[in-house]
Formats: C-alpha cells, sequence, structure tokens
C-alpha cells in the first residue's frame, strides 16, 4: 500500500518508514504542513499517518484539506497529546483512527490493516494464514474449515499475530495491544502466557501445525511450522 | 482567647486597681478634710463662746449638753485636747461619732473646763454617698467596657475576619484568587497586601513548576518511543537468546517508564480541568463495561463477582468515569487472591468495592498517594489509586477505604 507520512521527528520517520517498508508498504514522508499539502495534491495515497503537531501548521487541517479534495484513502492520526478534544476533532473531521505517540510499530499495523480492511482496500474481507481463517467482521475464527470458540482477549491475541505475521511481537506489545488505555493492567504477562497456551490449545484442535512459538525471553510469533 | 478579650482583661485589671487605691485615697483624704474642716468649726466655736463670755459680766453657766459641757477646774496647765469619741445620744439608739475639743480657759478670773463637741455623722454619711458613687461608677465603666468589646470585635475587626476566612479556604490548586478586602486600619492593610502578593506569587510558582513537568512529561514520550521501536526492530533480527532476554528487559523497562509518564500526565491533566464537561450517565452500564474487559482477568483468578445496583444516574465526567472504575475495580483484581470475591454495591450514589485479599503493607492512610504500592515489587505504576484520589478531589466525592475481616473496602459517595 502506498502511506503517507506526514511527521516532523526525523528519527520517528526513520524508525516508521523503516518498518512500513519491511512490511511491504510503500512509505513517503512529508515533514510539514507545507509539504503534506503539496503532496496529498499531486500523489494518490492509500492511507495517511498524519501528526497533529506540524511545524508549521496543524496536522487536522492537512485532514481537513484532504478530506475537501475528495481523498478516498484512510486516515490516521497519529499524536503525542492524548487530548480527547483533538481525538473528537480529529474523528469528526473525518479520520479513521487515532494513535497516541509511543505507539508499538506493531499497533500501528494492525490500525493501518484494519482502516484499509474496512475501506476495502484489501478486496477481500476475510484474514488467512495457512490454515486460519478470520472474518473480522462476524469475529469469526476457522481452522481448516472447524469453527473455533476462543474468548473475547484470545480473539484479539490471534488477530493481532495474523496482522504481523512472522513478527516477533513482545509480551509488552500484545499487553499494550489488548489493554490499550488501561494501563494499569497492561502489565500482566502472566495472563498472557496463559491466553497464549489456551489459544494454542484451541488451534491445535483441528491443525497439526504449530502456529504460535514463543521467543525465549521476549514473547511470541506466528509462523508456520 | 481573642486580642480584644484579652487587652479587655488588662484593661480591666488596671481600672480595678486603680480605682480601688483611688477610693481608698479618696476615702482618706475626704476624711482628712472633713476632720480638718470640722476641727477649725469647733476651734471658731470655742473662740466665739470665749469672746462672748468674757463679755459678760455674768459668769458663764455650768453646762452639759452633748455639744458643750463647761465645769468649774482648777488652775492648771493642760494642753488642748482634740479627739474622737462616742456619744450616746438620749433620743438616739445608738452611739454617735463626735469630734472633741477639750480646754481650759481662764473666764472673768476663773478657771473653767470647756468641751466643745461636733457631730460626725453627717459628714460620714457624705462619705459614704461619695464612695458608692465611685463603685457605681465602677460598675458603670465594666458594662460599658464590655458592650464596646463586642462592638469593637464586630466592626473593627470585620474586615480581619473576613480575610481570615479567605486564607483559610485559600488552595494553591485552585484557580480562583482569594478576594482580599480592603481594610482602613494599617496593620490590616498591611497584611492584606503581604497576603495577597504571597498567594500570588505562589500560584505562580506552582503553575509555572506544573507546566513544566506537563511538558517534561510530553518530551519524554518521543524518544521513548524511539527506543521501544528499535528495540523491537532488535528483536526481530537477533537470535541469541541472552541478548533476546536483555532486550525484553529493557522494553519492559521502557514500558514502565512510559506508563509512570501517562500516569503523571494524566493527573496534571486532571488537575489542570481539562476534564470539565459533566453528563448524566448511569454508572451501572460503565460498572458492567469495565468488569467485561477484565473478565478474563478476573476468571484467571477464579474470582466470583457480585454486582448488586439500582440504575441510578449521576452527573459526571464521562472520561474520568471510566478511568476511576478501571482503576479501582482493577485494584480489586489484582490484590486479590485465588478463588477470591468481589463484591460490588451501588444505591443511593454511593459506590461500594469490596474485595478479598491479604492486608495492607503500607499504612492506609498513604495507600492514595502517589507510588505507594502494597506489594512494592508488583510491576503495577502505584498511580492507580493516586488517580482516583485526585478524580475525586476535583469532582468532589467521599473516598474511603477500610480492611476489616480480611476483606478491603473502598467506598465512594457521589452527589
Amino acid at each position: 500500500m502506498k502511506i503517507l507520512l506526514i511527521e516532523d521527528e526525523p528519527a520517528l520517520q526513520e524508525t516508521v518508514s523503516k518498518y512500513l517498508s519491511e512490511e511491504g508498504h510503500l512509505c513517503e514522508i512529508a515533514y510539514n504542513y507545507g509539504k503534506a499539502i503539496e503532496k496529498i495534491s499531486v500523489y494518490e495515497y492509500d492511507c495517511l499517518l498524519v501528526d497533529i503537531t506540524l511545524p508549521d501548521g496543524n496536522g487536522l487541517e492537512v485532514i481537513k484539506e484532504y478530506k475537501k479534495e475528495g481523498y478516498k484513502g484512510g486516515v490516521i492520526i497519529i499524536s503525542a497529546k492524548n487530548s480527547i478534544d483533538d481525538k473528537i476533532a480529529g474523528l469528526g473531521l473525518g479520520a479513521d483512527d487515532y494513535l497516541t505517540k509511543p505507539f508499538h510499530l506493531h499497533e500501528l499495523n494492525a490500525r493501518i490493516k484494519s482502516v484499509l480492511r474496512r475501506l476495502n482496500f484489501d478486496g477481500e474481507q476475510l484474514i488467512r494464514y495457512n490454515e486460519i481463517t478470520v472474518d473480522p467482521d462476524a469475529k469469526t475464527v476457522l481452522v481448516n474449515e472447524n469453527k473455533v470458540t476462543l474468548t473475547k482477549k484470545e480473539y484479539e491475541i490471534l488477530l493481532y499475530f495474523l496482522q504481523s505475521p512472522k513478527r516477533v511481537l513482545s509480551k509488552g506489545a500484545i499487553a499494550e495491544h489488548l489493554w490499550g488505555d488501561h494501563m494499569d493492567m497492561a502489565d500482566s504477562y502472566d495472563f498472557i502466557y496463559s491466553q497464549i497456551k489456551n489459544l494454542r490449545k484451541k488451534i491445535n484442535e483441528f491443525s497439526v501445525n504449530e502456529y504460535i512459538h514463543a521467543v525465549y525471553g521476549v514473547g511470541y510469533k506466528l509462523i508456520k511450522e | 482567647m481573642k486580642l480584644l478579650t484579652k487587652t479587655n482583661r488588662y484593661y480591666l485589671r488596671y481600672s480595678a486597681l486603680l480605682l480601688a487605691c483611688g477610693v481608698v485615697l479618696f476615702y482618706f483624704i475626704i476624711n482628712g478634710v472633713i476632720r480638718s474642716e470640722v476641727s477649725e468649726l469647733l476651734e471658731n466655736q470655742l473662740e466665739e463662746y470665749l469672746i462672748e463670755s468674757r463679755q459678760n459680766e455674768t459668769s458663764p453657766i455650768i453646762q452639759s449638753t452633748s455639744e458643750l459641757e463647761v465645769s468649774l477646774a482648777k488652775k492648771v496647765e493642760k494642753p488642748d485636747v482634740l479627739i474622737d469619741t462616742l456619744i450616746k445620744e438620749p433620743s438616739e439608739d445608738e452611739l454617735i461619732p463626735y469630734l472633741q475639743l477639750s480646754v481650759y480657759r481662764e473666764i472673768n478670773g476663773r478657771y473653767y473646763h470647756i468641751t466643745l463637741r461636733e457631730s460626725l455623722i453627717e459628714s460620714e454619711d457624705i462619705l459614704l454617698a461619695i464612695t458608692l458613687s465611685l463603685v457605681l461608677l465602677f460598675a458603670v465603666l465594666l458594662v460599658g467596657l464590655y458592650l464596646l468589646n463586642k462592638h469593637l470585635s464586630k466592626e473593627l475587626w470585620k474586615p480581619f475576619y473576613l480575610n481570615l476566612e479567605q486564607v483559610k479556604q485559600f488552595n494553591l490548586t485552585q484557580m480562583e484568587d482569594m478576594s482580599i478586602i480592603d481594610a482602613d486600619i494599617t496593620e490590616f492593610q498591611e497584611l492584606n497586601d503581604a497576603l495577597i502578593k504571597m498567594a500570588s506569587k505562589s500560584k505562580k510558582d506552582y503553575l509555572s513548576l506544573k507546566q513544566f513537568t506537563e511538558n517534561a512529561s510530553h518530551e519524554i514520550q518521543t524518544p521513548l518511543a524511539i527506543i521501544r521501536s528499535n528495540i523491537d526492530q532488535l528483536m526481530q533480527y537477533d537470535n541469541d537468546e541472552t541478548r533476546l532476554n536483555d532486550l525484553s528487559k529493557i522494553e519492559m523497562a521502557v514500558n514502565r517508564i512510559l506508563k509512570i509518564n501517562q500516569g503523571l500526565l494524566l493527573l496534571a491533566k486532571i488537575e489542570n480541568r481539562q476534564f470539565k464537561e459533566l453528563e448524566k450517565l448511569n454508572l451501572v452500564e460503565y460498572l458492567q463495561q469495565s468488569l467485561s474487559d477484565f473478565e478474563e482477568l478476573s476468571s484467571a483468578k477464579n474470582l466470583s463477582i457480585h454486582l448488586e445496583s439500582k440504575n441510578e444516574h449521576i452527573l459526571f465526567n464521562k472520561s474520568l468515569l471510566i478511568v476511576l472504575l478501571n482503576n479501582v475495580i482493577g485494584n480489586a483484581i489484582r490484590h486479590n487472591q485465588d478463588n477470591g470475591f468481589i463484591k460490588i454495591r451501588f444505591m443511593a450514589n454511593t459506590l461500594t468495592i469490596e474485595n478479598s485479599g491479604k492486608p495492607l503493607t503500607v499504612d492506609p492512610s498513604t495507600l492514595f498517594n502517589r507510588f505507594v504500592k502494597s506489594n512494592p515489587s508488583a510491576q503495577s505504576t502505584g498511580l492507580g489509586l493516586a488517580i482516583v484520589k485526585t478524580i475525586g478531589d476535583e469532582l468532589g466525592l467521599d473516598i474511603d477505604y477500610k480492611y476489616y475481616n480480611s476483606t478491603h473496602t473502598i467506598t465512594i459517595k457521589f452527589h
């Protein structure tokens, strides 16, 4: 997918664009309001990642302009300010999601995938990885066409893995994905361990393959082996 | 004791002492004057009598009344004697005080013993009247001072007390300034000016410190984000177990800093009144949502959850309510034991959350302070309950904690 990153912090530009390229996206960078307006009027993008605090303007203005021109790409706001007002304003202007800095790159990836899926860019509604099929709208999981019943958190963990296959997801990243703003609960690493244990068991009811592998000391990885 | 009352006491004691001495002194002086007058009177009477008697051809009459006694005497050289004496008047029943002048004089060739007396009773009556009047004056002075004290207390000190009330209620974290009233008494006005200056400086310093804390917190976010993403990248490609383990430890430490930072920022925002909007919210809905969010965590410990509540609405800020409930319920789950329970009750605007669990290892009165954790090794930031308390302070909730019968109870009263 073609993604425009509108962000003025150089280190963050580098990290995010590198990550997105590895995920197979084409990532371009606009480092201020002026450049952003320039780029969106010339090129088409599948998704915009907009930082609200830009040196010469406000990211919200970029979104306004983008929507005014009638572009259909997804818009995700990334901001250091966890401000409810900004969130409401941004979503009100037509942004699809709002992510607070600092975020896990995998979280960004998951959000981009969700937004693009919602906007039908992927064509297909289902997420597939080998024997596992997930219908995110119906929230159903099939392993080799057999329906598997998962708890809410088990489902979210599986979805997260499916959105970043073959990537090592640290326990911290998983915890933050599950608990998000519930800050203090996001340290229940033991809980994650037990959830993943159950998840594996349920998958292995209908498949001989191991999908979720532990990466010692760090977290887990989804890969068929 | 009040200042006026104290000064009043001093005045009264001084006045009493002065008046007492005065009355006594006055008594003696007046008495002395009276006596001197009366003795002068006696002298004059004697002179008049002698002159009259010496002019008369006939001899003086020998008599004896209470006022005049004349009797024959031998020729003696005896000095005049002036003394006090008591005479029993035939018409009166009591002894009456007299001043008595007793002399020996020659009249027309013969010697006589002459005694003149003057009654002192009238003078004594006068003296008594004067003394009583003084005492009455003193009583009037007392009453007057008391009433004056009351009046002064109310009027003169009114501006002082009003301003004192303002100072008592002054809260550094509130946005409103004290409304200090001007006084036309120099000392009070000076005090006012000093107070206003001090309050304004404190507030400025406080706000500036808060702003600094907020800015610092914000600045920390970005470098932490960079650390985190880079560690994430390193973890993808490294296969060495020891290095991965170390990376994981770094990541968890960074996460911890981030969470503490977020917590502090949230606290700063709440104190800064950034969550001002109130709406009518059905508390039960939010309770149920919170419980459902934490469902897996509570099942992991096999906790039994009881929710008993009425569908009551409260006026509150939506975001803060969610944060409040999540923190309290999350806490109840975290500090619980396996197979324990959580009982939640909401009625009559009071939310009660009870959970089983080990007793606290910290002083309960510090439980709501920042960074206080009952289990010091736990991964939590120690800010959860501090956030709850700050929300309570800003939105006027009464929050209480008890530990009884192996049960922790937190009670929150809404308005």
